[in-house]
């Protein structure tokens, strides 16, 4: 073959290259569109499925066999008694963690243990923390469907996440301040207390906060501790019955009447309004005490 | 000079200060313990159950027991034969009066729910992972990840509301026709697949970008195109981290619960049709949960002995990503 057909050769191919490469970016795009084209049509599907029942009575009433009457009251106020609660249990617990395996362990085969085991416990399916409350809470300590046996499950299934959030918020702050700290003689503890603390304070606070809402969202372990029954009052005691938002448009759904799936649209965007709110102070939150380095 | 007997005061409350905060810490391996525990308690209990009706004492007074022993008396006094059937069986029916215990239908609900899933994801993920690494300008990249990640953020009963009112009628009139069952495996695995989607393009991306440049920069010198570049030299210098991302994204398709509860059906059914109605082990979980199941019965023991072969699975699959990242990562120096 002459160089002359060998070049003509190679251009060919390289015109076939560049057009599989601009056919593969093409792809990559669509790819990547895909799924947010997906996310825009779940949203417009729902907000058009509920529009119908964005009204007062949604967060006044409580459930009923009636579409027209029924609401979320009993849901909404479940939904923030447990997810408080859970807070109450499991930011103190993440922090102390966090703070321990970041200025107190000593590197080794413990903290080497702790980290795998956090990281398998944030991959557990939530369902199987759910059956973790049911043997454990409701049945082994006999707390019953309660309030509070719903909020300690779910404080367990968010502590790997809060313990990995603080210590993110943890590690940022700079080794020279701790290094400073020491060097005028503060104890471990004040250094802790008093430097490192505050300063990661708001990227701990950001992290519980979206951690918490991944709570808020989650269904199927409250299923298992019979947060799924008919509840027309509001929980007053954390030994109370409850019920909450996920479980109740669940309820809505499962049932064959389409009016209570539109019901059920309505209570989903109750829900995204409730995580919106919640991920909203927490982006506020971030950007407001943000501190630069 | 240091002190002699009791530390200072001071140092007493540090020292108990310190212990605080490791119990809190030692706190997370008390609840993969709790899990492990009360998973293995109750799932003896399970494979226990053909002794219990064998022991008339306690069948005069459980009439769950009692039904038990009336609908398989093959298997009273024989956990052996118990064992083998749930390993075995292909019917799966504890909760009606034939009381047969082969958990295969359940495996193979979750099964082909995941790999459905893992077929949208996996493609879909890499290809935006690609993007969002290799072409999109830095302004794109820093909107388009967040939002992405959204879609990890919904509610997963909300994916099962959408996958049931709207893929299934959508699917149902335009492509499959009544072929397809109300609840199918495929809408539920499809709708599963766009949720972990996030999941894979996210680790994915990272490690794509954790390449070093200079890798690319030798590729281009060379004279790949774009797509030669992203596909025979990052992609496979990200390998071991792609893998880790696929796997733990199998691991959550194994255990999402409210989406296959909602779109896939609550029949336990020993089929690989998408479009037929089926059962995952989360699925079943939940419809159990969804009736009474009084505490010890034979439901409840239910519930624990498929819990156990989800853990089982899942935690197989978390130890697979670690090693799979271990043994198969690139260094560069």
């Amino acid at each position: 073959m002459t160089a002359v057909a060998v070049e003509r050769l190679w251009r060919r191919r390289l015109e076939r290259r560049k057009a599989l490469a601009r056919l593969f970016v093409a792809a990559c795009q669509a790819a990547t569109l895909l799924g947010l084209v997906f996310l825009a049509i779940l949203l417009v599907d729902v907000a058009r499925d509920g529009a119908g029942y964005l009204r007062p009575e949604l967060v006044t009433n409580f459930p009923s066999r009636f579409p027209q009457q029924a609401g979320y009251a009993s849901a909404l106020v479940g939904t923030l008694y447990v997810t408080g609660l859970m807070g109450l249990v499991a930011f103190p617990l993440g922090v102390a963690a966090a703070v321990y395996l970041e200025e107190y362990a000593p590197p080794g085969r413990l903290a080497r243990l702790l980290e795998v085991n956090i990281a398998n416990l944030a991959a557990v399916p939530s369902v199987l923390y759910g059956l973790l409350g049911l043997g454990l809470f409701v049945e082994g300590l006999r707390m019953g469907k309660s309030v509070l046996a719903g909020a300690l499950t779910l404080a367990l299934l968010v502590l790997p996440l809060t313990i990995l959030s603080s210590r993110e918020a943890i590690r940022a702050v700079p080794f020279s301040v701790r290094e400073a700290a020491y060097a005028l003689g503060a104890t471990r503890w004040q250094v802790v207390r008093h430097h490192v603390l505050p300063y990661a304070a708001p990227g701990i606070l950001t992290g519980t906060i979206l951690s918490l809402s991944r709570a808020v969202g989650e269904t199927a372990p409250l299923i298992m501790l019979g947060a799924l029954q008919y509840v027309p009052f509001l929980p007053r005691g954390a030994w109370d019955y409850f019920t909450v938002l996920p479980i109740q448009i669940f309820n809505y759904v499962s049932l064959p009447n389409p009016e209570f799936h539109r019901l059920a649209a309505a209570g989903i965007l109750l829900l995204l309004a409730v995580l919106l709110a919640l991920n909203g102070t927490a982006i506020w939150l971030r950007n407001r005490t943000r501190i630069r380095w | 000079m240091e002190s002699v007997g009791r530390p200072p005061k001071g140092r007493r409350v540090e020292r108990w200060l310190e212990r605080v905060l490791a119990a809190s810490a030692l706190l997370s391996v008390g609840v993969t313990v709790a899990i492990v525990a009360v998973l293995v308690f109750e799932t003896i209990q399970f494979f226990r159950l053909p002794l219990d009706a064998a022991d008339p004492r306690l069948v005069s007074v459980r009439a769950d027991l009692q039904r038990f022993a009336e609908a398989r008396p093959d298997l009273v006094g024989r956990p052996g034969k118990l064992v083998r059937e749930f390993f075995t069986g292909a019917t799966w029916s504890p909760l009606y009066s034939t009381k047969r215990f082969g958990v295969l239908p359940l495996v193979a609900g979750t099964v082909l729910t995941s790999a459905i899933a893992l077929a949208v994801a996996v493609p879909l993920g890499l290809l935006a992972a690609v993007y969002l690494s290799e072409f999109a300008p830095e302004s794109v990249r820093a909107r388009v990840k967040p939002a992405l990640e959204l879609l990890a953020g919904v509610p997963t009963i909300v994916y099962g509301y959408f996958a049931l009112t709207f893929v299934t009628p959508f699917l149902q009139d335009h492509v499959f026709g009544p072929a397809m069952a109300g609840q199918n495996a495929l809408s539920a695995g499809l709708v599963m697949g766009i949720m972990i989607l996030p999941l894979v393009s996210s680790l994915s991306e990272d490690v794509m970008r954790a390449v070093p440049l200079d890798l690319r920069y030798g590729a281009f010198a060379l004279g790949a195109t774009r797509m030669e570049v992203a596909v025979r030299v990052v992609v496979p210098a990200a390998l071991s981290g792609i893998a880790a991302a696929c796997v733990l994204a199998l691991s959550r398709a194994l255990g999402e619960t409210m989406i296959v509860a909602l779109a896939a059906g609550q029949t336990p059914n020993w089929t690989a049709n998408p479009l037929e109605t089926v059962e995952t082990i989360t699925a079943f979980i939940v419809q159990v949960s969804l009736g009474d199941t009084p505490y010890g019965s034979v439901e409840y023991r239910t519930l624990f002995a498929v819990g156990m072969l989800l853990f089982a699975a899942t935690f197989a699959m978390n130890v697979l990503s670690v090693r799979v990242v271990q043994r198969f990562r690139e260094r560069y120096l």
